[in-house]
């Protein structure tokens, strides 16, 4: 009688929280178990969040009261000794949300006498209860407190934000797996399942999707973070262009069909890699998924996800260096293709261009590894030249 | 087609045979996807959701048939558009080429239908002939899968509901969105707009809903509005769609195209335009709405009929139409209103040229001036121009405005030869008597009055005040001779009106800062000199540059004013940041250009009295606290002892020496003979110095200053000192000082009279600050004035002898250091080395009591020194001060506590000597000299995978980041700290650790819980055991 009751006495999840996320060996009891948790989790972070608001307005309203008037009469500043005077008397939550180093890129930011802006201030405090209370709504579709998995952002994704939109996208589930797509590639975990809650929050980009919708609901012009391509229009785009690719319509993409992505301007041995890097069906083919990731690569070059992306690309040995050998491959490939774009009288000379492309790297004998390549600055301008011939042409003819 | 297993039915479907089986390349893994399934029927579904949505595969948007259905028609209805309007174009031009080369007006029927509207026979055969290749195949395909299948439709599988019902009722739709669309199409095609026919569409689907009324209720209905909308010769179209007549096309309705302007100019670009709208409507509309309703439907599994549906879908539809009406007109209104502003800038424009034309006119002869003939027509038809479509419009005022810019550059040079010419001449060949119109400048009466009372107080209306004045000063300069620009006593120019607005357009009108008036420079330069620069500015960004030519009243100014935000507003401008935070104001931004410090007005600086003053109380300060520290560090006392002395004396810019010398009161003699010339000629220089940001009437009320000062130094050779015994009091006490310092001091400043007009200066140094802080930061471009009056002062000071030269001559060669103590400077150069060491000596003296504090709590461990208690009149000048070591004070904590006192244990030896490394490294770095030389970007500290991210799109090579604009900086710079904050607020630990708590907690209960009733049935059985076993007792 009291064996069965005695196992799920000491339910051993959360010891390994990782390992529950995929343990098809929890029981129902032990499920239960973490739901409760978690529940109670929630519910003591809402109730500190609703805490550090009402500390916070109060900091904020005394913060306004100790005050110097900036030279212009318009901006106000708050000294760093009143603001240690105030924080001195202000409840721990709000102490922790001005720590020194914060304080000192404040003041470095305001520049001005050693004070800081108020409204620095704040932004920072709205900033910050915005993300405590995002992570509270993200908790339920959070496998634990730390993680959350594609799956669960998508649903957080449909459930929270599109139904705020007015013009709802064609497919609610295709938008939030793009937006999805876009937010974990930016988070360099492409392949990976989870993304830390902590990145998620503070890269921010669930904010920008939020202005994104509000900007689009309102008819005001996409801002300026409209990089990050979180509207429906910009959705309903890539959908349409990868309907257009997808000739045969099967849903996927084979690679004789992407030889017609972006007009064929594309390398085609990295177009070929890219069926390679990503994740395809058995076919060979590319799903949305990975088109977002491909298309996203290209949008935002210039992050360190889009350099992983396209060193695993001409890292065509696939040993985690880039030497010269794959340059060169790539370089010829990108030459082949060229005449048709470009008039014969700037012929490439492949050893030029390869020598040219190794200064780029600051290539020596044993390669460039993933991690250098990440860091060169010159990354950007690298992989645009051997990826398409627009930006290749553009950087030929950089000086004429 | 079927090599691709996986794509006709989607994942599921290829996951449940392909299940089990090793798959070659990476997919999503079956057993989470189990997992997930499992989990989700259990826990999601049952919640608010009610349908799951993400775990449909991702093979794609695998597009239903009808999805197909609709691109394909899309297609053939824009082919066919074209292949139209090609034909019709070869038609007209042939026709017209037989009439006349003018494009003939059109036989007035409203252009674009004309397009649209099919012959007979074509209409006929209109699905064959559309059909390419690759949309045929696909056809036959359908057709084949038709005659197979019940409908062609049903071969998506259905996702929710594998019933019957669904399958009716995905065919049923598809058919009717068919039926729908080809009879919209054609009523398209026959020349109604398309809003006439999406409404007779709808009206017939919702007819349809309700089946019995059907046919009659439609038939009125599509009768009803048919014969409302088009012209009564038409018959109504539905049931005789093919038998339309050949000519409907010239009595197609013009109604139906009120939103469409008269067009005046080609016919092709109107149709492009028109055609590109109904492609667009056509698509937004339609399309999407029709086929979100689709995906709504299906995915309400709940339903179970189709009668219960229509309503939702009906609202649906509504709401969409509601939403798509109200941005359709919110975008019409903002069209509007750009265009309107557009057309002001360009009359603005317009008129500004004619009253650059009258005056050169003026100048040239006496016969009244008749304008430009072109120009007075382009004004009259601008205002019809509203009406034009937006590209249209866009083009034609583009041509214009660049042949304005044409003209504007041809009239300004004319005007500038003129002008030069009219001045070389003046007294003779030219002598009219005539002034020009722009000469007449009547400095307002407001703004002399405002720049002779205390400008330093700005009233808030005063900002278009100042900037007609600045303008007029400006014109002033431009209009040349009459009149010198010092006379004219107006305001120094204020930009600070226009900062806000130039800071939002990016800088991009930086161009308008206009030259600012110099007074020693020859009227010459100063002319050709702006007239140089707005041509530079012409051809630089040849939008603004217009606007630095001015017309004389203040009405108009204003106006120019406006147009200034006005055209920068183009079209397509996005003001982003706005969007973004948009109640966010960042501190001004510097006015001076260099990067590497805070802007001289930003900056609290110190007249030489009270700077000394704190220096050498600051000294003493150190002094004692290091004789406090002398027992712990012997050694070092002696040499920091002369540091701080040598520091000290660096400080004041004395040369050494001097103090060293023999006995106090020779001291004090000299110090005080040496001291006061100095003062004065260094405000001298430094107001000097201060010239290139100073403007006009700063100027005055500098000389003026100088005047006085230079009487009063006349008047009483040598100043007595201020004494100063009451601020040692107060301020540090009989027992920091010792006795020599305390005599110096004494002696030093003697006199009343010095320290008040010390207090003076600063004064007008505030003031000066006051209008540096303005965006005008032109001042430098004009620094070629011949030096002021700098000799002729010192030669008048009677007590300039050879020891004053010294510092004078230094001063004056690198002119960059001001004698007044700069705060920030003093802070870094001279504070920081000193204090240092002697915080991290504390730090490690108090390791035991700091551990675990932050910067807040650690003030109470021990307070660097400050002057919060000590003078509380300088108290924004000490702030800085106490600003600083509060923060080195905390940055030396939060160090210690973060690398050194992790463990609960002293530091050993070497550990202290690696900490002091850092420690200096960090203060250093941080907040020392260098600190400014830091790359802005690398200020904020990131995490690597943050700082992969990069938040905006700015380039990471270094030279183009440079150039970024403040603003800029300033948006990156805080995402970084936002994105800092949050990283910061959401370690893995921490959340892990509440967790763990939260799970904890709950085990206990429930252990308690478990063993609670464990323990009670433990009882209860012992009890009924006991009770079985003694049933007598009970009994006895």
């Amino acid at each position: 009688m009291t064996k069965p009751l005695l196992k799920p006495m000491y339910p051993t999840l959360i010891s390994n929280m990782i390992a529950k996320r995929n343990d098809e060996a929890v029981n129902e009891f032990e499920r239960s178990f973490n739901c409760r948790v978690l529940e109670i989790f929630a519910d003591n972070r809402r109730l500190n969040v609703e805490e550090l608001k009402h500390d916070s307005e109060e900091f904020v309203k005394s913060l306004k009261t100790e005050f110097i008037w900036g030279e212009t009469g318009k901006t106000k500043y708050v000294p760093i000794t009143r603001l240690l005077k105030l924080l001195k008397n202000s409840p721990q939550s709000i102490q922790d949300l001005l720590p020194h180093k914060t304080v000192t890129t404040l003041v470095k930011i305001t520049n001005f006498n050693l004070a800081i802006d108020i409204t620095l201030i704040e932004e920072l405090v709205k900033t910050v209860i915005h993300a405590e209370e995002t992570y509270v709504k993200l908790l339920p579709y959070a496998e634990n407190g730390t993680e959350i998995s594609s799956y669960g952002l998508q649903d957080f994704v449909s459930a929270h934000y599109v139904p705020q939109m007015i013009e709802e996208p064609e497919r609610a589930d295709y938008y939030s797996a793009y937006a999805v797509g876009i937010i974990f590639f930016l988070l360099d975990s492409r392949r990976r399942e989870n993304v830390y809650l902590k990145d998620l929050l503070s890269s921010t980009l669930l904010m920008h999707l939020e202005l994104c919708i509000h900007a689009e609901n309102n008819c005001l012009e996409t801002p300026d973070i409209d990089v990050f391509r979180f509207t429906v229009a910009q959705f309903r785009n890539t959908l349409y262009e990868f309907r257009c690719l997808d000739t045969d319509r099967n849903g996927v993409l084979s690679p004789t069909e992407m030889t017609f992505f972006r007009e064929g301007l594309f390398n085609a041995v990295f177009i070929q890699r890219v069926f390679e890097i990503s994740m395809v069906y058995e076919s060979g083919c590319l799903d949305f998924k990975a088109f977002v990731d491909l298309v996203a690569a290209i949008r935002f070059r210039h992050t360190m996800a889009s350099a992983k992306y396209h060193f695993e690309a001409f890292d065509f040995k696939g040993d985690g260096i880039l030497d010269e050998d794959e340059i060169r491959t790539a370089a010829c490939f990108q030459a082949q293709a060229l005449p048709e774009y470009a008039p014969s009288d700037d012929n490439v000379n492949i050893d030029i261009v390869t020598g040219e492309l190794k200064d780029m790297l600051r290539l020596n004998k044993n390669g460039v590894s993933s991690k250098e390549f990440v860091n060169n600055r010159m990354n950007s301008t690298f992989t645009g030249f051997l990826s398409n011939y627009s930006d290749f042409l553009k950087y030929e003819r950089r000086e004429q | 087609m079927s090599k691709i297993p996986v794509a006709k039915k989607g994942f599921r479907s290829w996951l449940s045979t392909n299940e089990g089986k090793p798959s070659k390349s990476v997919l999503y893994e079956q057993k989470y996807q189990i997992h997930h399934d499992r989990i989700r029927n259990k826990e999601n579904m049952s919640e608010e959701e009610g349908h799951s949505s993400s775990f449909v595969s991702m093979v794609n948007p695998q597009p239903t048939a009808a999805d197909y259905e609709r691109y394909d028609a899309d297609r053939r209805l824009k082919e066919k558009a074209r292949d139209m309007r090609v034909a019709q174009r070869s038609a007209s031009s042939s026709a017209r080429n037989s009439l006349s080369m003018t494009p003939e007006p059109k036989e007035l029927s409203p252009s674009s239908d004309q397009y649209f509207t099919p012959k007979r026979e074509s209409s006929s055969g209109l699905e064959d002939e559309f059909v390419t290749p690759s949309t045929s195949k696909k056809d036959r395909r359908q057709r084949s899968s038709g005659s197979r299948d019940v409908t062609p439709l049903s071969t998506k599988p259905p996702r929710y509901m594998s019933s019957e019902e669904h399958a009716y009722y995905t065919t049923c739709l598809s058919r009717k969105m068919e039926e729908n669309f080809t009879k919209m199409h054609d009523l398209v095609l026959s020349g109604h707009t398309l809003e006439e026919a999406r409404k007779q569409a709808i009206a017939e689907t919702t007819s349809t809903n309700d089946r019995s009324p059907r046919s009659s209720a439609r038939r009125s209905s599509v009768e009803t509005t048919v014969i409302v909308n088009r012209s009564s010769s038409q018959p109504a179209p539905i049931e005789k769609l093919n038998s339309i007549p050949l000519f409907s096309r010239t009595s197609s309705p013009g109604p139906s195209r009120s939103n469409d302007p008269p067009t005046v100019h080609t016919s092709y670009v109107d149709t492009l335009v028109a055609t590109h709208r109904m492609h667009m409507q056509y698509a937004d509309r339609v399309v999407v709405s029709v086929e979100k309703q689709m995906t709504k439907l299906e995915s309400m599994k709940f339903l179970q009929n189709l009668a219960s549906l229509s309503p939702a879908a009906e609202e649906v539809k509504r709401r969409k139409m509601a939403a798509e009406a109200l941005r359709n007109l919110v975008e019409t209104n903002e069209q509007r209103e750009k265009k309107l502003e557009v057309v002001r800038d360009l009359k603005d424009r317009i008129r500004k040229i004619t009253d650059v034309q009258l005056s050169t006119h003026q100048l040239v002869s006496n016969r009244p001036f008749k304008g430009d003939p072109y120009n007075e027509r382009l004004l009259k038809s601008l205002d019809g121009w509203t009406s034009l479509p937006f590209h249209e419009f866009d083009v034609q005022t583009a041509r214009e405005l660049h042949l304005l810019q044409k003209k504007m550059l041809t009239t300004i040079e004319k005007f500038k030869n003129v002008a030069s010419l009219h001045r070389n001449n003046n007294s003779r060949s030219f002598n009219t008597g005539r002034k020009s119109i722009a000469m007449k400048i009547i400095p307002s009466q407001h703004s002399t009055e405002a720049s002779s009372s205390e400008p330093s107080r700005n009233p808030p209306n005063q900002s278009t005040r100042e900037a007609a004045t600045q303008v007029s000063a400006r014109l002033a300069d431009v209009a040349m001779t009459q009149t010198s620009p010092r006379k004219v006593g107006v305001e120094p120019l204020d930009l600070s009106s226009l900062e806000k607005a130039s800071l939002e357009k990016r800088h991009s009108s930086s161009q308008t800062t206009p030259p600012r008036p110099s007074e020693d420079a020859s009227q010459q330069t100063v002319f050709t000199e702006s007239v140089v620069q707005s041509e530079a500015a012409c051809d630089d960004t040849s939008k603004t540059a217009v606007l630095s030519i001015t017309t004389p009243t203040i009405l108009d100014i204003d106006e120019m004013l406006n147009s200034i935000q006005l055209y920068n507003e183009s079209l397509e401008t996005i003001d982003s940041f706005s969007h973004f935070k948009s109640d966010i104001s960042y501190p001004s931004v510097s006015s001076e250009p260099s990067v590497e410090t805070t802007p001289r007005s930003g900056r609290v600086s110190l007249d030489p009295e009270s700077a000394r003053r704190l220096s050498s109380g600051l000294s003493q300060l150190l002094d004692k606290i290091k004789k406090d520290n002398e027992s712990v560090e012997a050694k070092i006392e002696p040499e920091s002892e002369a540091e701080v002395e040598v520091n000290t004396g660096n400080v004041f810019s004395h040369p050494p020496p001097i103090i060293q010398e023999d006995s106090p009161s020779a001291e004090s003699e000299v110090n005080s003979s040496n001291q006061s010339p100095p003062t004065n000629e260094d405000s001298e220089v430094e107001l000097n110095l201060c010239d290139h940001d100073d403007t006009q009437f700063e100027h005055e009320m500098e000389e003026q200053e100088e005047q006085r000062k230079l009487r009063e130094s006349i008047q009483t050779p040598t100043p007595p000192k201020p004494s100063e015994e009451n601020y040692d009091a107060v301020g540090y006490g009989q027992s920091y000082i010792d006795p020599e310092d305390e005599e110096d001091e004494t002696k030093k400043f003697t006199n009343n009279d010095e320290f008040e007009r010390s207090l003076e200066d600063e004064q007008s140094d505030s003031m000066i600050r006051e209008f540096n802080d303005s965006a005008d930061d032109s001042g430098f471009l004009l620094d070629n004035k011949p030096a002021p009056r700098l000799k002729s002062i010192f030669d008048n000071v009677p007590t300039s002898d050879l020891r004053s030269d010294t510092p004078r001559i230094s001063n004056v060669a690198n002119d960059s250091t001001f004698n007044h103590l700069d705060m920030e400077e003093y802070c870094q150069k001279d504070y920081l080395p000193e204090i240092g060491p002697v915080m991290i000596h504390k730090a490690i003296e108090l390791q035991g009591e700091i551990r675990g504090l932050d910067w807040i709590s650690a003030q109470n461990v021990w307070k660097p020194p400050s002057f919060e208690d000590i003078q509380m009149d300088f108290y924004d000048h000490f702030d800085y001060f106490d600003s600083y070591s509060v923060l080195l004070w905390g940055a030396v904590v939060d160090l210690i506590n973060v690398n050194y006192l992790k463990f609960d244990r002293k530091l050993t030896e070497s550990e202290e000597r690696t900490f002091e490394k850092e420690a200096l490294d960090m203060l250093e770095k941080e907040f020392g000299v260098e600190s400014k030389k830091n790359e802005w970007s690398k200020e904020v500290k990131m995490s690597k995978k943050l700082e992969g991210m990069i938040p905006y799109e700015i380039d990471y090579r270094y030279d183009i980041r440079r150039g970024l604009p403040e603003t800029e900086r300033q948006k990156y710079q805080w995402q970084q700290v936002q994105m800092t904050v949050i990283a910061d607020r959401f370690p893995k630990k921490k959340l892990r650790d509440e967790l763990d708590a939260v799970y904890n907690s709950e085990k206990e209960n429930l252990g308690e819980v478990v063993i609670s009733s464990e323990l009670e049935q433990m009882l209860d059985s012992p009890q009924r055991s006991i009770k079985e076993k003694n049933p007598r007792v009970s009994d006895v």
